[in-house]
């Protein structure tokens, strides 16, 4: 029987899995025009897998990402992977989604084949007229190095929801979106658009035919209900606020670009390229012509411009050998703009002469490839003049790993404010089942108060032990106090009354006792036979004195037992 | 009727049972909501998430989920009712807090309440430790207290004096804080405003007159209820009636 009832909880506490692991392929429609794009779904039960989308050759292939959900049913749990995609399709005709292979723990699933029939002629529907999406390249036919503007044209008519633009692959270049967005309104075909400009600097690394993919944009456009008669309110109430219209996603693709990188010719002899191309300028100074041997100057010199400057290396300085050269950090001033790279770069060198006299610094070249007249422009500097006065003292060379430090300029501090607002996200550890809650008021009080017994306890405890103590004490207080006066008034009844209490607490025993319980009394207590013997004269003494009338030796007794009395106690 | 031993093994077996299907559900329905959250389906997720609470799962983090599930579905005041109740259990908690300040920078109405500073000094435990925390020190100290005096009445010993001293001035520290927090329920109801909009009456009545109106989010005193209605204050001196079912309690 219990071992019938542990199956049960087994099977009960343990999930059923579903037998296997399988896929399966679904898209939105297998009707479709060219331009118009098709949802493919690949669900994935019982785990997840790798999805090998390479064999698509007939469509051009969007993923949409990947959603988890587990269903449970009966006992038994399930999780359902579903991946998304959007293909658009490449040409018309009849086009095939071929099986997709799916690794999952070692084996490999297919899903079934899926036909798409695509037709030539756009209907009216694939796309929206309202809703335009263009990309464009300036320069069309750059040279490698050359920096372009690709620019994202979204013309909307109509209001949409939730765009969001899936940027193309720029395969070949180094691409930077350009700060800020151009907004405005244009005209076409007697419909007014509001136009977005979304910019890009791109910036060809290989010469040749390149290509850059479609871009996406995906929307949700409110279903128009063409069938009523349009009425002076649609526009008040087609606001997305009082209307309650559906949605239908939406995609749209601009058109892919083909660009021709130029090779740049070759530089001209006797220069040296420095692998700018735009338009440049190049400036040096000195600061500080006239000085002594030993001293130091600087040498900057300025590269300016619009283009690659940030590429620029530093130039090479041709300068006479009693000059040693110590290289500083090169300083930017680079802004990004909407036309590309502008502004200047800054190498610094610090000079130091070795020997006297008047010193020539010879120009420095550069030469850089203006793309708008497609040839090499060269410049140079002036040539500086430098004196060095001798030394005085002959003053020690600066160490050779010493640069003359420029000045650098405070680092402004700027105050860091919130770009946009969002909050936080969730919690998902499975702590937040635990329950925390505080005790209430009646346990915490019952919980406060539980050690109050065991504190009574000890106290009651280290009472009784101190009363045993003191009442002993008290006596003896008392005894003592009752000698006094005895010896004081010599009052030998008091004196006996105190030798008998004396003897009954150190015995324990009651105050009638014969001479001989007297002596074994104390005995028992660990007094040696001389002492209990002396004891009992002295109490016969005082008897006879008490009883008889001998009156001698009076002092002498009580100094007995006073001496009796205080070993006793 | 004897109970064998067979019936008993049994017994705790269904038990245990239960006890796991029922902690397993409340995981399923955990990790639903979260994934009903990722994908964006925040009224569903905080459903989810409203389920465990009801089940008496006392808990701060579960109450900032909550809160962040009804703030994405832009339903302010039950957000900032949850986070309110996730700041009694977890007032440390940073990712609330800015969830929390950026929740109530949405809300229109402007508070009007004085600070108290002097409060916020003398309870100043509860705005670092969470209210079981605080209890759970109280009573480690007291006990210690207690144990230290009575073992320094038997034997004397330095330590236990020692020891007995800085548990008192410990618990001398924190004890008012956590009777401080036991007794907040009892004198003072904070609620939230639920509605996007509610009007506030003179009377418990709608035909009352409308004395001022409060918007989602905005936190009042709860000071008295009566058929159906909920006499509340807002700021220094706005007091009126509204409908019990307009507010959250913390």
């Amino acid at each position: 029987m219990i071992k019938k009832i542990l199956f049960i909880c087994i099977v009960i506490l343990v999930p059923v899995q579903a037998l296997g692991f399988d896929v399966t392929a679904s898209v939105d429609r297998n009707q479709i025009s060219l331009g118009q794009p098709v949802h493919l779904k690949i669900i994935m039960n019982n785990g997840e897998g790798d999805i090998n989308i390479a064999p698509i050759k007939d469509f051009d292939v969007h993923s949409q990402g990947e959603s988890t959900s587990i269903t449970m049913s009966g006992s038994s749990i399930q999780k359902i992977c579903t991946a998304n995609y959007i293909l658009f399709p490449k040409n018309s005709g009849q086009l095939i989604i071929p099986a997709l292979a799916v690794k999952h723990a070692g084996q490999t699933v297919y899903t079934q084949p899926i036909i798409i029939n695509v037709t030539k002629t756009s209907n009216k529907q694939s796309q929206s007229s309202d809703i335009l999406f263009q990309a464009s390249l300036q320069p069309q036919k750059p040279f490698i190095g050359q920096e372009c503007i690709y620019t994202l044209k979204v013309m909307l008519a109509t209001r949409v929801h939730q765009a969001q633009i899936g940027e193309p692959e720029f395969a070949g270049f180094t691409a930077q979106e350009l700060p800020g967005r151009n907004k405005y309104d244009q005209r076409v075909a007697g419909k007014l658009f509001a136009v977005t400009e979304i910019k890009y600097l791109l910036t060809p690394i290989k010469n040749g035919q390149l290509s850059i993919g479609p871009a996406t944009l995906n929307c949700q456009i409110p279903l128009a209900s063409s069938n009523r008669p349009r009425s002076m309110f649609d526009n008040f109430f087609n606001d997305s606020f009082f209307s309650s219209s559906r949605l239908e996603t939406k995609v749209f693709q601009t058109n892919p670009l083909e660009i021709n990188v130029q090779p740049l010719p070759a530089s001209p002899a006797g220069t040296i390229f420095s692998g700018l191309v735009g338009q440049f300028g190049i400036s040096s100074s000195l600061s500080n012509n006239r000085l002594t041997e030993g001293d130091s100057t600087t040498l900057t010199v300025t590269i300016s411009g619009q283009g690659n400057i940030m590429d620029a290396a530093p130039p090479k300085l041709d300068l006479p050998k009693q000059i040693k050269v110590y290289a500083d950090s090169p300083r930017e001033d680079i802004k990004l703009q909407a036309e590309g790279h502008k502004g200047s770069k800054n190498f610094a060198f610090a000079l130091v002469p070795t020997a006297a006299g008047k010193l020539v610094l010879p120009a420095v070249n550069l030469t850089w490839f203006d793309p708008d007249l497609k040839q090499f422009r060269s410049q140079a500097t002036k040539s500086l003049q430098l004196e060095v006065l001798p030394a005085l003292n002959k003053p020690a060379m600066p160490a050779l790993n010493q640069t003359e430090k420029t000045t650098s300029k405070p680092v402004s501090k700027q105050q860091v404010d919130f770009i946009h607002k969002d909050i936080l996200p969730l919690n998902e550890n499975l702590d937040c089942l635990q329950n925390r809650s505080s005790l209430p008021w009646s346990l915490f009080a019952l919980f406060l108060i539980s050690p109050l017994p065991f504190f009574i306890f000890c106290l009651v405890w280290a009472k009784l032990r101190n009363s045993e103590t003191s009442q002993t004490r008290k006596i003896k207080l008392e005894i003592q106090k009752e000698l006094q006066k005895a010896d004081k008034q010599k009052d030998l009844h008091l004196l006996r009354n105190t030798l008998t209490k004396a003897i009954s607490l150190k015995t324990g025993l009651s105050a009638n006792l014969t001479e001989k319980e007297i002596i074994i009394a104390l005995q028992k207590q660990g007094m040696n036979t001389d002492f209990c013997q002396q004891t009992v004269n002295t109490i016969q003494q005082v008897d006879n004195m008490l009883f008889g009338q001998e009156k001698n030796n009076l002092d002498e007794i009580y100094k007995n037992s006073q001496k009796i009395i205080k070993r006793l106690i | 009727m004897l109970i064998s031993k067979k019936n008993i093994i049994i017994l705790v077996l269904l038990g245990f049972t239960s006890l796991v299907i029922a902690a397993q559900s409340d995981i399923k329905s955990f990790m639903q909501a979260v994934s009903l959250y990722q994908d964006q389906k925040y009224q569903q997720s905080a459903l989810e998430f409203e389920s465990l609470a009801s089940k008496n799962i006392v808990n701060g983090d579960l109450y900032y989920n909550l809160g962040n599930a009804y703030l994405k579905n832009e339903n302010l005041g039950r957000a900032i009712l949850w986070y309110e109740r996730a700041l009694r259990l977890t007032p440390n908690n940073p990712s609330l807090r800015f969830n929390l300040e950026y929740a109530r920078s949405l809300t229109t109405d402007k508070a009007e309440y004085k600070a108290w500073p002097l409060l916020n000094v003398i309870f100043f435990w509860q705005n670092i430790f969470s209210s079981r925390t605080i209890q759970l020190s109280c009573l480690t100290f007291n006990a210690i207290l207690w144990i230290s005096f009575g073992l320094n009445f038997i034997w004397r010993q330095r330590l236990s004096r020692i020891t007995g001293r800085i548990s008192l001035i410990l618990l001398i520290t924190i004890l008012p804080t956590a009777i401080y927090q036991l007794s907040l329920p009892f004198f003072s109801h904070a609620a939230i405003i639920l509605p996007e909009q509610v009007s506030v009456y003179s009377g418990r009545t709608e035909k009352a007159t409308k004395l001022f109106n409060l918007h989602s989010g905005a936190k009042v005193l709860l000071q008295n209820q009566k058929d159906g209605f909920a006499k509340i204050k807002f700021g220094e001196n706005k007091v009126g009636w509204l409908p019990v079912k307009d507010i959250g309690i913390i």
